[in-house]
Order: C-alpha cells, then structure tokens, then sequence
C-alpha cells in the first residue's frame, strides 16, 4: 500500500474519532512523510473538535430557565384573555337571538285564558256580541258577520311602543275601523294585535260612526253625436 | 330529593378536581424536564446559530412549544431528543433569516484576508469562522449529530437514543459529517490561498 492509501486511511480514521489501527501507527512510525501527515491531520481534526466543543458548551445563561419560567406564567394569562373573548362572542350571539325570539310576533296557545285584562279591554264588547256594550252591533259588525261566535276578549297584556306607534300613525277618525280590522285579520288573543285594539278603543275617545250618505247620482244619457259615435261603428 | 340534585354536582367537581390534578401532575413533570434539558436546548442552540444571546432566545422559545405540546408527547423519556430537535429546527430557522438579514446588508462588504494552508487555517484565528461557516453548510442530519456528540456527557449511544436512531447510524453520520467538514475547510482553505 502507498503512501497516499495511507495517508487516506489516516484520514478515514480520524474522521471516525477512532484511535488509529496499529498498522498505521506502524507505518506512520516508519514513514516521515505519513508521520507528518498523521500530525497534520490529527492536529486539524483536534482543532475541528475544539471549535465545536467551544461553540456547544457554552454554559447556558443564568436566566435561561427563570425566563421560560416567567413566560411559561404569561402563558395561561394570554389564553384568559381569548377565553372572554369567545364567551362573549357567544353571550352576544345568544342575546341577539333572545332579542330576536322577544321582537318576533308570538301568539297565545288557543283557549288560553287572558293575563290581566285591562279595564279598557273589559269594556270594549265583543264583534257582534250584542247591544250589552258601549257600541251597537249594527255600527261595528258587518252584518254578513254578526251570526258569528265572538272572539276571544282584547287583552292588552303589555303597551308595548308598537301601540304609542299606532297611535301616532292612524288617524282618529279611522282608529276603530282599524281596531276591527285587527280583531278580524290579526290571531285572536295575539297580544300585539289586542294591546293595539284596546288602545284604539278607547272608549273615551270612540264616537258613533254615522251611517254612510251616499248622495244619489244624477245619471243623463249621453249626447249621440255623428263625431262621437264614430269609432264603434263601421 | 337533595341528594338527587347534589349528585351532578358532585361529579362535575370531582370532573374538575381531576383535571386540576392533572394538569398540576403534567406542569410538575413539565418543571423537571425543563431543569434537565433547558441547557440542551440552549447548546443545540447555540451550535447553530454561534450567539449567546440568539440561542437563548430560542432555547426558551423551544421549551415553551415543548410545554406547550408536552400532551402530545406520547413517551416522555423521549423529552431530550424531542426538545433538541425542536431548538434545532428552531435555530435553523432562525439562522435562514439572519443569513438572509446578513445577505442584504454585507453584499458589498470586503472579503476576509486568506490564510495558507489547513494546518496554518486551524492555527490562524480565523479558523473558528471558517469552521462555523463550514458548519453552517452542513446538511442537518449531519450537523445536529455532530453537535450533539460534541457536547460534554454525550456518548454515541446517548445520541442515538436522543435521536431516536441506532448507533451505528449515528456512527456513520458523524464519519460523513466529519469528512464534510475537513473537506470543506480545506476547500476554504485553498480558496483563499489562490486569491
């Protein structure tokens, strides 16, 4: 084996960090030229060596863990912090969809009995339900109705803004057509729909609608003339 | 009636209770861990990115994320290879960046003086950053080998099992590494004794 063969195992073996085979201690010891190389070598890979020594063991700085430490405490502060966050995402959805729930009509279950009925409702009579209340049936019923079973009574169980709108927004001389209107078109027992009837009838400001005059109607034949009649004609 | 009602209750304390101690039980743990291996963190670190105060950044960087994903740790005697791979890969990133950082703003900057041969390069005191550069362009198998054997205490078996690889591959990996690193500061070497 050469030199050069030699000087490569030499190399080899020193990559490897394992001590050097006898052989070619034997030979290195025989030869200058490989003795100097394995000096070399040896001395180059101890330097490789140190230098990656000194680089990786450095003594860690003092503070290194009590660092981690303070900002392993920050940590379950952060994640406190996002925890509201979601519950408050959720709290509002869950308000939006009880103000949603509240603001939606709703209706009384049929045969219900009325909540606190209001001496306003208790006065106003029923559709057709005869000459015992304040108005005549032949003034608020039409009389293709007036055989019908009567509604339930008008309980304005809340007076919600809807009714103080109500108010603004209908004339006065229209409220109790508008109140029947409701009786008849809206749910029976709806609150909305009662709260509004009741505060229309108000019996303090109800006047007897009187009966529609129609004036009679002076109907004259039209003027046969040759310019006018010319179009139907042929 | 009482008894009846208290009963959820009950279970919903001892529920949390448990949970309590569980995660007490997996932060005492967590404490130890970070006592033993907080140095290892910081040295592969550190033979990364060649500064102190860099990898002692990312030394505590890595051991947050190691407590952070400690439940997903399925053995934790595997907690020293793990969290050395994590602050490698961490001082791999954060070396990329720098690199890129230090790309900009030296791109004109003068190049060092050459020295002669490897011996007189080994001697001169430059080697130590013709060594650091070398290590740099390691690949990282290689290099997390290298510098995990080179630190104090670590047999090859001890690297094996932090690496979760048989010795024998940790063997040879350190040869390739070894070799790469002698050929490349030789090839440095030569390069600047022809300038």
């Amino acid at each position: 084996m050469s030199c050069e063969h030699y000087q490569k195992a030499i190399n080899d073996s020193l990559a490897a960090g394992d001590e050097l085979p006898r052989k070619l201690r034997a030979h290195a010891d025989s030869c200058s030229a490989c003795r100097a190389a394995l000096e070399a070598e040896s001395a180059f890979f101890s330097a490789i060596d140190a230098g990656i020594r000194k680089r990786v063991n450095e003594v860690p700085p003092p503070g290194l863990i009590a660092g981690v430490r303070t900002r392993l405490a920050n940590e379950p502060a952060t994640r406190r912090r996002l925890f509201p966050v979601w519950v408050a995402a959720l709290s509002m959805a869950a308000v939006a969809l009880g103000v949603g729930l509240l603001l939606r009509p709703f209706r009384d279950p049929p045969g219900s009995p009325p909540e606190n009925p209001s001496p306003v409702a208790q006065n106003i009579p029923p559709v057709g339900a005869g000459p015992s209340g304040a108005l005549p049936p032949e003034k608020i019923a039409p009389p293709g109705r007036a055989t019908q079973p009567p509604g339930p009574s008008i309980t304005p169980s809340r007076p919600p803004a809807q009714v103080l709108d109500a108010e603004v927004l209908v004339p006065q001389e229209d409220r109790l057509a508008l109140a029947l209107l409701v009786r008849r078109l809206g749910q029976p027992g709806s609150p909305q729909n009662s709260a509004l009837a009741a505060s229309l009838l108000d019996p303090k400001e109800l006047k007897p609608i009187a009966d529609l005059q129609i004036p009679q109607l002076e109907v004259e034949p039209l003027a046969t003339g040759s310019s006018e009649s010319g179009d139907g004609e042929r | 009636m009482q008894e009846l009602a208290l009963e959820p209750l009950n279970r919903m304390a001892q529920g949390e209770l448990a949970r309590q101690a569980e995660t007490a039980a997996r932060e005492r743990e967590f404490e130890t861990h970070l006592t033993a291996c907080g140095p290892l963190a910081f040295r592969v670190a550190r033979g990364v990115l060649r500064n102190t105060a860099d990898a002692e950044e990312v030394a505590q960087e890595a051991l947050l994320r190691a407590y952070r994903r400690f439940d997903r740790l399925r053995d934790p005697r595997q907690f020293r290879g793990w969290l050395a791979r994590i602050s490698f890969r961490l001082a791999l990133d954060r070396l990329k960046s720098a690199r890129r950082r230090e790309l900009r703003e030296t791109r004109w900057a003068a190049e060092p003086p050459p020295a002669a041969t490897a011996e007189e390069l080994a001697a001169s005191g430059e080697f130590r950053e013709r060594l650091e550069q070398a290590l740099d362009e390691l690949p990282g198998r290689l290099r997390i080998v290298l510098l995990l054997a080179a630190m104090e205490g670590h047999s090859l078996e001890e690297v094996a099992a932090l690496l979760g690889i048989p010795s024998g591959t940790v063997k040879s990996r350190l040869f390739k590494a070894r070799k790469k690193l002698a050929e490349k500061l030789r090839c440095l070497a030569s390069t600047t004794r022809k300038r």
